[in-house]
């Protein structure tokens, strides 16, 4: 390659560079936005905000709710609602995937069909028939029928990803351990989970990330103030507290922060989990 | 043959073992919950019966009351446009981000990365956002927009249909070019690049480079992402419920807005039951082609 080509080459790069960042500032404003405006002293967001605020304070996170309840203490019950649907969902969803991803008979097919609809399906289509069953089986106003009604969007997700991780692995793998003695569970257990344990940390952080944000099981099954999840929390404020926007913007901040920290960590698992859970062609 | 039989047969109780515990929780949380709501939109069930019972049969005169409403006709307009417009921008901003990361240049897995972050966030913290922008006397997008003197006036965006129609488009389409990004971003990086150095060799521009390689090679993974896209858009909820509450007046109402409404703030579980079914009958029909190409990849994948 001559001189003059690759100074080209590394002008070209340098232009990339600083496109992709400008792309980057841009798209990403909105989440600047939303923690510059949470950071504000209260009240100063009647008139219009600047561009920076003009001092940091992290008032607005410690303010109560309307019901004289800490922020945080929502952020408990989102807690124990997302690991319950999680704990629920490994369980259920990994052997499921590992059957479908190594059996082969003829109803492997219709199981997959199954879940595949299922990861389709609006919730609104099982919400009423859920409140109707729920109201009568007491498990309105409980944590729990969130969590089972959550685990109808994970465990359909969590299956489908992990499915194409038990597919790939190599049959030798598996026959060997039989050979060597290992009953079929032992197998499953101590070589095919943690053979694919990049899957099942993605299934895991997906879980994780599509529970913490659900609203509208939450909306239909807690009605009690005390149970409620944060992204609730954070609805009913937009109407009750108007135009109080950097008390908003820290509620939603605190909605998005433990998904960022998530990101921070276990970034090559959650892209991985989108490409996974989708036909790559 | 009977220790083929037996193996056989042990196989299969195997197989149960694995996969009855999700396919019994499937079977009670999403199948029999599908066909109850099919049996809820023959009856009429009402805050009134629904938990003590006396409901009665009234066969097709559900669906009848709402065909007849115009609101299910206005919703099922509105999602289409709303879908419409979504896809229309996010496809090629996704698109031009992913053809811009997929260069090699310090930096870009990692800015690619970050720029991933839209589509894990919220839907209810996404519509908190961008209702604080879109707001018509605080809201950054009116200045914006007035200092760039692209407006004299500040624009009730909330206010009005059209804008508020614009308004939750733009929101999700923000949510949505992160998906479309990575997973074309995904795609770009298994292109063969021998074929571009001889179509380089062979004096091809960069526009037929594009169109003539590019294109034809992403279809798999295009045709993939617009018709995901497509079934995330058109079922959306809480963005338009959290945003515009379907309103003003049934401006931005989409079928599961509108199907909310019915069973929990009107209390007509049946009403709420039979628009939910349209939507999910009208999901299916791009959602049965979506399944096609997973068992076409699926085929592909153990044909290898």
């Amino acid at each position: 390659m001559s001189i003059a080509m690759k100074q080209k080459q590394k002008a070209s790069r340098v232009i990339y560079l600083i496109l992709g960042i400008a792309v980057t500032c841009l798209f990403l404003f909105p989440l600047y936005w939303m923690v510059s405006t949470s950071l504000r002293a209260p009240g100063s967001t009647f008139i219009n905000p600047s561009f920076f605020p003009e001092s940091i304070q992290f008032t607005a996170y410690v303010l109560e709710t309307e019901n004289g309840v800490s922020i945080w203490s929502y952020f408990m019950n989102s807690v124990v609602v997302s690991l319950g649907t999680t704990i629920l969902t490994t369980i259920l969803a990994i052997p499921a995937a590992y059957a479908i991803g190594r059996f082969r008979n003829k109803t492997v097919s219709t199981i997959i069909f199954i879940f595949l609809v299922a990861q389709m399906m609006p919730s609104s289509l099982i919400l009423t028939p859920l409140f109707v069953t729920f109201s009568n089986l007491g498990l309105i106003n409980n944590h729990l029928g969130v969590m089972l009604a959550d685990a109808t969007i994970t465990i359909p997700f969590s299956v489908i990803i992990l499915r194409t991780y038990f597919k790939d692995i190599p049959k030798e793998l598996e026959e060997a351990a039989l050979i060597d003695g290992a009953g079929p569970y032992a197998t499953f257990l101590r070589i095919m989970v943690p053979v694919t344990y990049p899957g099942i940390i993605t299934a895991i952080s997906m879980s994780l990330i599509m529970s913490w944000g659900d609203m509208v099981f939450s909306l239909t099954l807690l009605t009690k103030d005390s149970l409620r999840t944060l992204p609730l929390i954070l609805y009913k404020a937009m109407g009750e507290l108007g135009v109080r926007w950097e008390v908003l913007m820290a509620y939603a901040t605190i909605v998005i922060l433990p998904i960022i920290i998530m990101f921070v960590f276990l970034q090559r698992f959650l892209i991985s989990g989108l490409t996974a859970g989708s036909v790559k062609g | 043959m009977t220790t083929t039989n037996k193996l056989r047969r042990r196989n299969t109780l195997l197989f149960l073992s694995f996969v009855l515990p999700a396919a019994i929780y499937m079977v009670l949380m999403v199948i029999f919950p599908i066909f109850y709501n099919i049996a809820i939109s023959f009856k009429n069930v009402d805050l009134m019966n629904f938990a003590r019972g006396g409901s009665e049969f009234v066969g097709l005169q559900v669906y009848k009351d709402i065909f007849e409403d115009p609101i299910l006709g206005t919703s099922l307009k509105n999602t289409l446009v709303f879908t419409f417009w979504c896809l229309l921008f996010q496809f090629p901003i996704g698109f031009a981000i992913a053809m811009l990361f997929s260069r090699s240049f310090p930096g870009a897995p990692a800015l690619r990365g970050i720029n991933f972050i839209p589509w894990m966030i919220p839907m209810v913290a996404v519509a908190g956002i961008f209702k604080y922008m879109f707001n018509a006397d605080i809201g950054i997008i009116n200045r914006l927009l007035t200092s760039l003197h692209i407006i004299s006036e500040p624009i009730q965006w909330l206010a009005y249909g059209d804008t508020a129609m614009a308004s939750v488009v733009v929101a999700n389409i923000w949510k949505g070019v992160p998906f479309n990004m990575i997973l074309l971003a995904t795609a770009l990086t298994t292109l063969p690049e021998d074929v571009y150095e001889a179509a380089i060799i062979d004096g091809a521009s960069p526009v037929q480079r594009f169109f003539r390689i590019t294109v034809p090679l992403l279809k798999p993974a295009m045709l993939s992402v617009l018709t995901l896209g497509f079934i995330y858009t058109f079922k959306v909820f809480d963005l338009i419920y959290v945003m515009t509450g379907g309103g003003p007046g049934a401006s931005t109402e989409v079928l599961s807005s509108l199907a909310y409404r019915f069973s929990f703030t009107e209390y007509n579980f049946s009403e709420g039951a039979a628009v939910a079914n349209v939507l999910f009958v009208l999901l299916m029909i791009v959602g049965l082609f979506y399944i096609h190409l997973v068992n076409k990849e699926d085929r592909e994948r153990s044909g290898k």
